[in-house]
């Protein structure tokens, strides 16, 4: 950089006088050069001398000019000796934007860290894989990383905003297994502070995998603090929160059900996967809707630079992948399909009834231009299983989603969202006195959402907009007919701050919600018998419900780099799963809205804790929370939920609290890692006419929970993994003894939920084996070898009570030969499950 | 359990498999197995009968429930007291001189070890009815073949006899031929009507069947009132037996009961109607 002086007297009065009432900055400077015994230094290519600034300043005294012109045009002024020295104020800062994204494939970043040592600022990508940080003006080195990427240096020199897309090439070529970084990765945007957890696709298809298919959902449930049922589940259960209470979007897009093969795969293909954010708690003002949780799933854009494939054929399934860029560059397309052929084995085993799934996802990506970049994605996918040809259970989620993303200026980013999400149920009845007939539900959302990130200064980061969700319900009818209507709405506002250790998240999120008929609404007395009825017209208004949810989070980051953090949140929810399901799977599934006489669920949680420094081999998180809940629903005892108008006659709603202690901890080794969880928690009820008005245990309170995963991975061409969990056993209501009337056999329990099924344990391990010299070749192949259950224990799903036992020890129908009556049993649904699947990319 | 052997590997089909186990749950002892009270008395002049027992641990579901013998029984309509004697092991009738009607209030009394135990209930009127009438297989326009061309067919509806009064009806079939298949000769089928919401699932449905009998076959039909209560202790006790377990079962719950000091089961009384048709093509 070529640099010279102007050096000038300076009156010998510090004062400054002018006549002109506009001049440039560079007349200034001539003039105090002619007529003062100062010397004005200053660099050409860093000050702009035909900045105009105001003529009064030739009035001022040298120290009030040296402030106007840091205060009005950020150019300092130092004197030294007989110099005065005019430089760019460091104060002046230009923003850095642009999309980080991998160099072999194009595919945007989500949650990649941008840092600048120089002044020790950072920043994340977004959902977009976008980012903007504000550095001050001159050269700066910033250092770009992401997790299983060679982290990227760049030298930038601000002298104005710009923008730079970041590339990193991937660490390895190889599929190198990577331990789901629970906790210890910010979420993105939002900068959450506690209870978030992030998981990249390498991790999920890292975990120990079921028949060959590894598994989004599954990766989830083995986060601290997030329950299951036990085995063959694809619902979970966050900090005491119900099934219907965690939001799981797919590119933004709600899937209602997420079950395949009634739950023991989940809809999610994780080879059309980028990555999965978990909030189980503190969940960003811009989204809402639900209490418990937030799974945002995103999946990729698809390769822009070349033509690839995937593929595997496992056990039970194939798939394939195909990628490749539309315009190269510019413009992107993924195709992801997965079918089953489980029906051929069990026509196969049984010959009676049939099961199978199968699933498309699909997208396409463009960059219109440097400020504009659109997406659609889509997702599609079935499932039957038919107990014989008239039981029969069908299911299906379709969701649809367009995005426009428009960066207005590096500071401000736009997200467009239109998303549709269809889903449907249906179950084929047989019936001895009549016709065979169907019952269906379902629900269906047109949302739009539009969202602003600004990001104001290096401190500080605003996020507003709204959201619109229209949702239309079908309440159980003979013929499918989606007609109830209930408009939700949401307003939200929330900023980040950033500031020497702090990290504070304040936001409110202002929702309401209005149920349109055509609607039945059932008139109940004080014991909930119904006294009459009231039909609202097609579009009359049923009922409407608001409320304003805050959401609030801090943490403070000491010098030595451990994190204390605190959060606290209400959330309301509109909606609610009804369904009668203690195991994981519901047979009767039954999306409701909010009515006269089902209130809108609201929880308050408030969430601490603390987290060790992330530059330790041993690293671990706690955290404590209690949540308070209000207008829990549950079914009174006896209630009859199918063809049932007045269903809501069964209903109660009532109180819930949950309360816990969630241990994190990851270790890493050489070629070992470990991480491990353990959770102490509880989820409680207390509806007035169930339990006699006592507090009660939910079904999936399960208070113990511990959870090891292991790998060791590049042991030639092998790596290894595990996952062991143990927990406590269902909560269940089991009969304490049994009486007789009307040659029946009556029941008796003591209170519901009162008992546990047995402790829950279960290790699961996989190899994976990659030949040699694949790795150098276009086609990249390897071999999977995985034993779920690996000890063969069996787990209970229920427990029976009053069988017929043979001499061999068989559970018998009583009448067949057998040599003693009133065994109790259990039912359990895995044995030892050995697989070997193959998996291939091109 | 099910194998299946695939092209790539094996595995175990997902299917659910049962085993024995040592239960581990809650096992009540002897001094808390209660005391189970099972009596529906009706307005027929005619003896009627409370059953006293114990109640069954969860392992001994298929026994004989324990009787309790000695205990004091009686019961109660308006200013009339009945003394039951015990005329099998806890079994306890009255004499002949039984009599109660439509719209009494009854009351059990029973003491037994020391403790006192009671109910009361209400008898509620059942309205008339016409009962079933039999067509032929022609006059229906249903199929039959040549062996039973000429058999009476009974249209069965539910609830063709509306929901204007709870009731638990008993249908009951007596076929009075030689040759017939002893096992079908006494068949009887029972089924419930509600005035409220029938809410009881598939029973609201517009059910049709048909059921074919032979000719001269004696139908009688039973029509046992119910109160409130009583239709609700009917409904959980379906709920947790008969419909317990299908897809659309919720979770499990205790039946109600209404005997006092902690006893189990239920003290229930209805007015009888009964109408006894032989069936012809008409």
């Amino acid at each position: 950089m070529r640099l010279f002086y102007i050096a000038l007297a300076l009156l010998c009065c510090s004062t400054v006088s002018g006549q002109n009432p506009d001049i440039t900055l560079g007349q200034l400077i001539a003039e105090i050069n002619a007529d003062s015994h100062y010397q004005v230094v200053y660099s050409p290519s860093r000050l702009d001398t035909t900045q105009q600034i105001s003529a009064t300043t030739k009035t001022l005294s040298l120290e009030a000019l040296a402030l106007e012109l840091q205060a009005r045009y950020q150019i300092e002024a130092r004197i030294k000796g007989n110099r005065i020295i005019l430089s760019r104020s460091q104060n002046v800062k230009h923003s850095l934007s642009g999309y980080v994204m991998d160099a072999e494939s194009g595919e945007t970043l989500i949650g990649a860290s941008i840092y600048c040592p120089s002044t020790a600022d950072g920043t994340i990508t977004n959902y977009y894989g976008f980012y903007s940080i504000t550095l001050p003006e001159g050269s700066h080195q910033v250092v770009c990383t992401y997790v299983g990427y060679q982290p990227e240096t760049l030298e930038v020199v601000l002298n104005a905003s710009m923008q730079q897309d970041i590339k990193l090439s991937p660490a390895s070529t190889a599929l190198g297994p990577v331990i789901i970084e629970a906790g210890s990765i910010e979420a993105s945007e939002t900068v959450a502070q506690t209870s978030t957890h992030f998981i990249d696709a390498q991790a999920i298809e890292s975990a120990p995998i079921l028949l060959g298919e590894s598994d989004a959902i599954k990766s989830i449930q083995t986060l601290p603090g997030i329950k299951t049922v036990g085995e063959g589940s694809s619902s979970f259960f966050v900090r005491g929160g119900g099934l219907d209470q965690n939001l799981i979007l797919l590119d933004e897009a709600p899937v209602y059900n997420p079950s395949h093969i009634l739950g023991f795969f989940s809809v999610f293909n994780t080879d059309a996967i980028k990555n999965i954010e978990v909030y189980k708690g503190d969940i960003p003002a811009h989204e809402g809707g639900r209490l418990a949780s937030l799974v945002d799933i995103r999946t990729k854009d698809g390769d822009n630079q070349g033509f690839r494939m995937a593929g595997g054929l496992s056990p039970i399934s194939a798939k394939l992948t195909l990628e490749g860029p539309i315009s190269k560059g510019k413009s992107s397309y993924i195709l992801s399909g997965r079918r089953t052929f489980l029906d051929l084995f069990y026509r196969l085993s049984s010959g009676d009834g049939d099961i199978w799934f199968y699933d498309l996802n699909g997208k396409v990506n463009a960059q219109l231009s440097g400020t504009d970049k659109v997406f659609f994605s889509f997702y599609h996918g079935k499932d039957l299983f038919e107990l014989n040809p008239s039981y029969t259970i069908r299911w299906g989620n379709s969701t649809g989603t367009f995005r426009w993303n428009h960066i207005y200026s590096n500071k401000l980013f736009s997200t467009l969202s239109l998303v549709t999400s269809d889903y449907d149920y249906n179950i084929g009845i047989p019936l001895e006195t009549q016709t065979d007939i169907a019952w269906n539900s379902g629900i269906r959302d047109y949302n739009a959402k539009l969202k602003f990130t600004h990001y104001l200064s290096p401190k500080i980061t605003l996020y507003y907009g709204f959201n619109s969700i229209i949702h239309q319900f079908d309440l159980g009818s003979n013929i499918a007919s989606k007609d109830l209507l209930e408009w939700e709405n949401a307003g939200f506002a929330s900023f980040n701050f950033q500031h020497q250790g702090w990290n504070i998240s304040a936001g409110l999120r202002a929702s309401q919600a209005t149920l349109y008929g055509p609607f039945t609404h059932f008139e109940m007395n004080g014991s909930q018998q119904v006294i009459d009825t009231i039909a609202f017209k097609n579009g009359e208004q049923v009922s409407s419900y608001g409320g304003l949810e805050p959401r609030f989070s801090a943490s403070y980051t000491t010098p030595s780099s451990w994190k204390f953090s605190l959060s606290a949140n209400r959330s309301r929810q509109y909606l609610q799963l009804l369904s009668n399901a203690t195991g994981g799977f519901t047979s009767f599934d039954l999306w409701y809205p909010i009515t006269k006489n089902t209130a809108p669920q609201v929880s308050d949680q408030l969430a601490v804790g603390i987290e060790s420094p992330k530059s330790n081999a041993l690293q671990f998180t706690l955290e404590a929370y209690y949540k308070d809940m209000q207008n829990q629903l549950d079914y009174i005892d006896h209630a009859q939920i199918i063809e049932n108008p007045a269903l809501e006659a069964y209903l109660r709603q009532g109180d819930g609290k949950s309360y816990g202690i969630e241990l994190g901890v990851w270790y890493s080794y050489k070629k070992w890692k470990i991480n491990g969880s353990y959770s102490y928690s509880r989820s409680l009820r207390q509806i007035e006419g169930i339990n006699d008005g006592k507090w009660y245990s939910a079904t999936f309170d399960r208070p113990h929970d511990l959870k090891i995963q292991m790998q060791l991975t590049g042991i030639g061409k092998w790596d290894f993994m595990a996952n062991w969990a143990l927990a406590s056993g269902r909560a269940v209501t089991l009969p304490i003894g049994f009486y007789k009337f009307d040659d029946r056999t009556i029941p008796v329990y003591s209170e519901r939920n009162g008992e546990r099924l047995p402790t829950f344990h279960r290790l699961d391990v996989s190899a994976r084996f990659t030949p040699k010299g694949l790795t150098e070749k276009r086609w990249k192949g390897e071999w999977i070898f995985s034993v779920v259950n690996a000890y063969n224990h069996h787990n209970t799903y229920s427990i029976n009570f009053g069988r017929a036992v043979t001499a061999d020890g068989n559970i018998v129908d009583p009448k067949f030969d057998h040599v003693r009556t009133n065994a109790v049993s259990h039912t359990y649904l895995l044995g030892i499950l050995p697989s070997i699947t193959y998996q291939f990319k091109f | 359990m099910k194998y299946t052997l695939g092209a790539l590997t094996f595995f175990l089909l997902l299917v659910a498999c049962e085993e024995e186990i040592d239960y581990e749950g809650s096992i009540l002892n002897e001094e808390d197995k209660g005391m189970v009270v099972t009596a529906w008395v009706t307005n027929e002049r005619l003896p009627q009968t409370v059953h006293l027992n114990q109640l069954l641990g969860v392992q001994d579901v298929d026994q004989e429930a324990p009787p309790i013998e000695g205990a004091e029984v009686s019961l109660e309509v308006g200013e009339k007291t009945w003394t039951l004697s015990e005329v099998e092991p806890g079994i306890y009738r009255t004499d002949d001189s039984w009599q109660a009607s439509p719209g009494d209030s009854l009351y059990l009394s029973i003491s037994w070890n020391g403790e006192n135990y009671s109910a009361s209930t209400y008898m509620a009127k059942a309205t008339d009815f016409e009962p079933f009438l039999a067509y032929s297989s022609e006059e229906l326009g249903i199929e039959a073949g040549e062996d039973v061309k000429n058999w009476p067919v009974i249209p069965f509806l539910t609830n063709q006899f509306g929901y204007d009064d709870a009731a638990r009806w008993q249908l009951r079939f007596t076929i009075n031929i030689p040759d017939f298949p002893p096992q079908d000769t006494n068949k009887y089928e029972v089924f419930f009507t509600h005035p409220n919401l029938e809410t009881n699932g598939l029973l609201s449905l517009e059910s049709i069947d048909y059921k074919r009998v032979p000719d001269s076959t004696v139908m009688t039909l039973r029509k046992y009132s119910l109160s409130d209560e009583g239709y609700e202790y009917y409904r959980s006790v379906l709920t947790e037996t008969d419909w317990s377990g299908d897809l659309y079962s919720t979770l499990p719950g205790n039946v109600p009961g209404n005997i006092s000091n902690g006893a189990y089961g239920f003290f229930g009384a209805s007015q009888v109607i009964h109408k006894t048709r032989i069936l012809h093509v008409e």
